[in-house]
């Protein structure tokens, strides 16, 4: 076990320097100057040799390199030309609010996959399987962008239950100011007791949180759909059934384990997959998440600041994986054997 | 993904056309409904209204019809017909799947091969590569590749392709890889046949349903991606027709008129929809376990 | 007369309208060992499973009484009361007939205390069983796949109480292994009168176990009797041409 864990750290750490490093390529392929895109078009030469120094994009590639390294060690990712600001600093306001959302978009998706993947499995075959199936699949194959559009005009727009867009009423601010702790707003307002925050937050979570939710339900139930099928193929299963137990015990306490350890690999990879889409449905709802960040980098060619997220969602989903690789070897002893 | 492919057990059987043919009838409608897709692209000039709102001509005075004889699906806000910008931007949907399918597979089975059949150092250089570029999320990487291409097809083409490659190696590899243990392999190799024609003769035979299948499946997430990355911005640009596009173009109009965003929205629905339908079909009724019945 | 631990009339299994397996009578009583044998494809497997109600998707009928309840495929209640309480299955793949993620001591844990122990006396039966068919205790801290062939046998006969249903409980093992599996049988059906029904395609293997045999060809019953008239005498000729391929028994016969 211990051998496993360091052979999957050692690994983990290896992608992560060659992710440094495709990083750090692309960044150097940006056709333009963002010299200039940081000093503005009229600036000197010598304001623009600045930029340049302080941008880290002075000496040769190789010497770039060493200090984009040197700065990465001291945490440093360089500064956004956008909004001027340490990159670090954005990232520290915008990456949690982000991770907010995915975080309220599995919480409602982890159990209704899982049911619904259970439900189908149990009717295997029959209509109510297929209905699923077809829903299922729709909700992978429904365009983020889409969605977000029709819940917002739908549920916000025309019916008004819910706000259009924000992370919670501005005009609170005055009323109850939130004291920043985690820079997770729902956490910050519950440690604090600021209820009007929390209740604002909230409202203000669900229909962004349902978009992102669709593709992560429609994943995690045809995964558990499938693998709960052949699972209840097995030898086991019908030793069990021998034993008097029922098909609801039989699928909860025997079937489901084997099954978990692909459906946790699944969940990682859609919450990886989630907090992209997260970056679409940010601009939509107005979320100050790193999405809406990105977005707005992307207008300005702001390199570091596109650096910086790529990086920093690529690590979050090294981490991830290692995480729940580890969880799984614990839960299913076979993955220890290979 | 830990998650292991479906291998196929028996050699000879998938020559057998019959393997091949969905049993599922949901399959058979979605094959239906992507070849008329695949058909209108091919013929789009022929067969839409107004071909030259394709490129970039604008009809001011026409400007947010609702639906209509003339005009069935409406026209956007510079008067064009929707229809005929729908029925186009299937052409750079379909051109993007195809050209990322292609050098996913090639690339990816060629390299997943080697990987699996090698072995040892070869397989963990090839497989630790894969890691570093399924590190990124698809999206995200193409998102930073495509600011820094020119805009177009071809950045697209590029974009998607370089975050899915991956994917087809490591199913390749494990394919190979549980093949070459197999016993009949070792005797072919103690007969003195060559590698080569090991890999020709059975390992790729075998990886072609596990690729069938994701590949199906993979043109889905690929209309899904094209579709964002032009929705923000980053994909194709004017007068290009691409349903992405269209909708970022329209969605300010979402509450007054509805049709600008509905139907090239929909195009992207139905699209991807029949693509995963039509591979979870494919990989139920390709299913080696199930072929004996 | 025996006690009747298991009563069979009339037992038909169809898919469709195929029927794959028809036993128009078989008893099993206290400390009585009965075999069905017959190739692969006999239906034999099939009536097994269909008389502790486990053929998903099959059209089964017939009536079976277990332990003194009547017609127990009637009703699903009636059978799940005594499934795995009085009446155990032993598999023909032990290890895969182990759920793959849990340790054989929490496996067994999780059974007992589903049939109403506490934990305490759940430890303390598992303990006792497993020294009862000479498994060391250390063995509950394995998982199906750290464990043998035969191991796992003893360790899925070590659940059974009073009545045994055997799939082929042999024919995945070593021949050596096989021959200790069968000594443990023999010795809990002697010492604790368990009954057992075991299905097998070796004729040679239950032929030293069985009190009588069934030789079943094409779904059906073709020979019926207690063993050594079926092994001495047989009366048709597909039984004997089964026995005359194992050569030790052709051999004391002729």
């Amino acid at each position: 076990m211990t051998r496993f864990v360091l052979y999957r750290v050692a690994q983990s750490l290896f992608v992560v320097v060659g992710v440094v490093l495709l990083t750090f390529v692309i960044v150097r392929l940006v056709p333009g100057d963002p010299a200039v895109g940081y000093a503005g078009s009229r600036a000197t030469p010598g304001q623009l040799a600045a930029a340049r120094e302080k941008l880290g994009l002075d000496g040769s590639v190789f010497t770039q390199l060493q200090h984009y390294i040197a700065d990465l060690l001291n945490g440093d990712l360089g500064v956004s030309i956008h909004t001027r600001q340490t990159v670090v600093a954005d990232l520290t306001h915008f990456v949690p609010a982000s991770i907010e959302l995915v975080l309220f978009a599995m919480v409602i998706a982890v159990p209704v996959g899982f049911a619904i993947g259970r439900f189908a499995a149990r009717h295997h075959g029959k209509a109510a399987d297929i209905v699923m199936r077809i829903m299922t699949v729709l909700a992978v194959s429904f365009p983020a962008f889409w969605l977000g559009l029709i819940l917002q005009t739908t549920f916000a727009s025309t019916l008004g239950w819910f706000p259009i867009a924000g992370e919670y009423t501005s005009s609170l601010d005055g009323t109850s100011p939130l004291h920043v702790w985690t820079n997770l707003t729902l956490v910050d307002a519950a440690i604090t007791g600021n209820g009007p925050v929390f209740l604002s937050t909230l409202q203000h979570l669900v229909l962004p949180g349902l978009v992102v939710a669709a593709y992560p339900v429609g994943a995690i139930a045809q995964l558990t759909r499938a693998g709960l099928t052949e699972e209840l193929g097995q030898d086991h299963i019908r030793t069990v059934r021998a034993l008097g137990f029922s098909s609801r015990e039989v699928i909860g306490r025997f079937a489901m384990r084997p099954v978990l350890s692909p459906i946790l690999t699944l969940i990682a990879l859609v919450f990886a997959y989630s907090l992209v889409n997260a970056f679409i449905v940010e601009s939509i709802f107005n979320w100050p998440g790193v999405g809406r960040y990105t977005t707005e980098a992307i207008q300005s060619l702001d390199t570091p600041a596109i650096a910086g997220v790529t990086l920093v969602v690529a690590i979050i989903y090294v981490l991830i994986n290692l995480v729940v690789d580890i969880a799984q070897a614990f839960i299913d002893p076979r993955v220890r054997v290979q | 993904m830990t998650v292991s492919p479906p291998l196929t057990s028996r050699i000879p059987s998938w020559i057998n056309p019959s393997r091949l043919m969905p049993r599922d009838v949901l399959s058979v409608v979605f094959i239906v409904v992507l070849g008329i897709l695949v058909l209108a692209a091919l013929f789009a000039p022929w067969l839409t209204p107004y071909p030259a709102d394709a490129n970039g001509a604008t009809h001011p005075l026409q400007s947010l019809h609702a639906p209509s004889a003339q005009h069935w699906f409406g026209t956007d806000g510079v008067g064009r017909d929707i229809l005929t910008r729908v029925v186009f931007g299937a052409r750079t949907s379909l051109i993007v799947v195809i050209a990322v399918l292609l050098f996913s597979i090639v690339f990816g089975t060629l390299t997943g091969v080697i990987a699996g059949y090698a072995g040892g150092v070869v397989r963990d250089v090839i497989m630790r590569i894969t890691d570093i570029f399924l590190a990124f999320p698809a999206l995200l990487l193409a998102l930073a590749l495509a600011l820094v291409l020119p805009r177009g097809i071809p950045t697209l083409i590029i974009c998607v392709a370089i975050t899915w490659w991956p994917w087809y190696t490591r199913l390749a590899a494990s394919v190979a890889a549980s093949i070459s243990r197999r016993g009949y392999v070792d005797s072919a190799r103690t007969l003195g046949v060559s590698a080569q024609r090991i890999v020709l003769r059975h390992v790729l035979p075998n990886s072609l349903t596990p690729v069938i299948v994701q590949a199906s499946l993979d043109a889905g997430g690929i209309i899904l991606v094209v579709a964002t990355l032009s929705y923000l911005g980053l994909g194709v640009s004017e007068p290009t027709p691409e349903w992405g596009l269209m909708v970022q173009q329209g969605q300010a109009l979402i509450t007054t008129n509805w049709w600008v965003v509905t139907f090239p929205a929909l195009a992207i629905l139905i699209t991807a929809f029949s693509f995963n339908m039509l591979g979870e079909g494919l990989r139920v009724s390709l299913d080696p376990k199930k072929a004996g019945r | 007369m025996t006690t009747h631990l298991l009563t069979v009339r009339d037992l038909s299994v169809s898919y469709g309208d195929r029927r794959v397996s028809f036993v128009p009578e078989l008893t099993v009583g206290a400390g009585e060992c009965v075999a069905i044998v017959g190739e692969s494809g006999s239906g034999k497997t099939s009536a097994l499973l269909a008389l502790l109600g486990l053929h998903p998707g099959a059209r089964v009928s017939g009536v079976v009484d277990m332990f003194g309840t009547e017609d127990v495929l009637a009703e699903r209640s009636r059978l799940t009361g005594l499934l795995g309480r009085r009446v155990a299955l032993i598999s023909q793949s032990p290890i895969s007939a182990l759920n793959p993620t849990m340790r054989l001591g929490r496996f067994a844990e999780v059974v007992l205390r589903k049939h109403g122990r506490s934990r305490a006396e759940a430890r303390a039966q598992i303990t006792a069983a497993l020294s009862a068919v000479s498994l060391a205790p250390d063995i509950l801290t394995r998982y199906p796949h750290q464990v043998s062939g035969g191991q796992a046998q003893r360790f899925a006969i070590a659940l059974a109480v009073e009545l045994i249903v055997a799939d082929e409980p042999t024919s995945a093992l070593d021949v050596t292994v096989q021959a200790e599996i069968v000594a443990l049988l023999a010795s809990l059906r002697r010492d604790r009168g368990m009954g057992l029904l075991i299905v097998s395609h070796d004729i040679a293997l239950v032929s030293g176990l069985a009190d009588r045999i069934i030789v079943m060809k094409d779904g059906e019953v073709v020979e019926a009797g207690p063993t050594r008239s079926v092994i001495g005498n047989p009366t048709t000729d597909y039984a004997r041409a089964l026995i005359g391929a194992v050569p030790q028994i052709g051999g004391s016969t002729s």
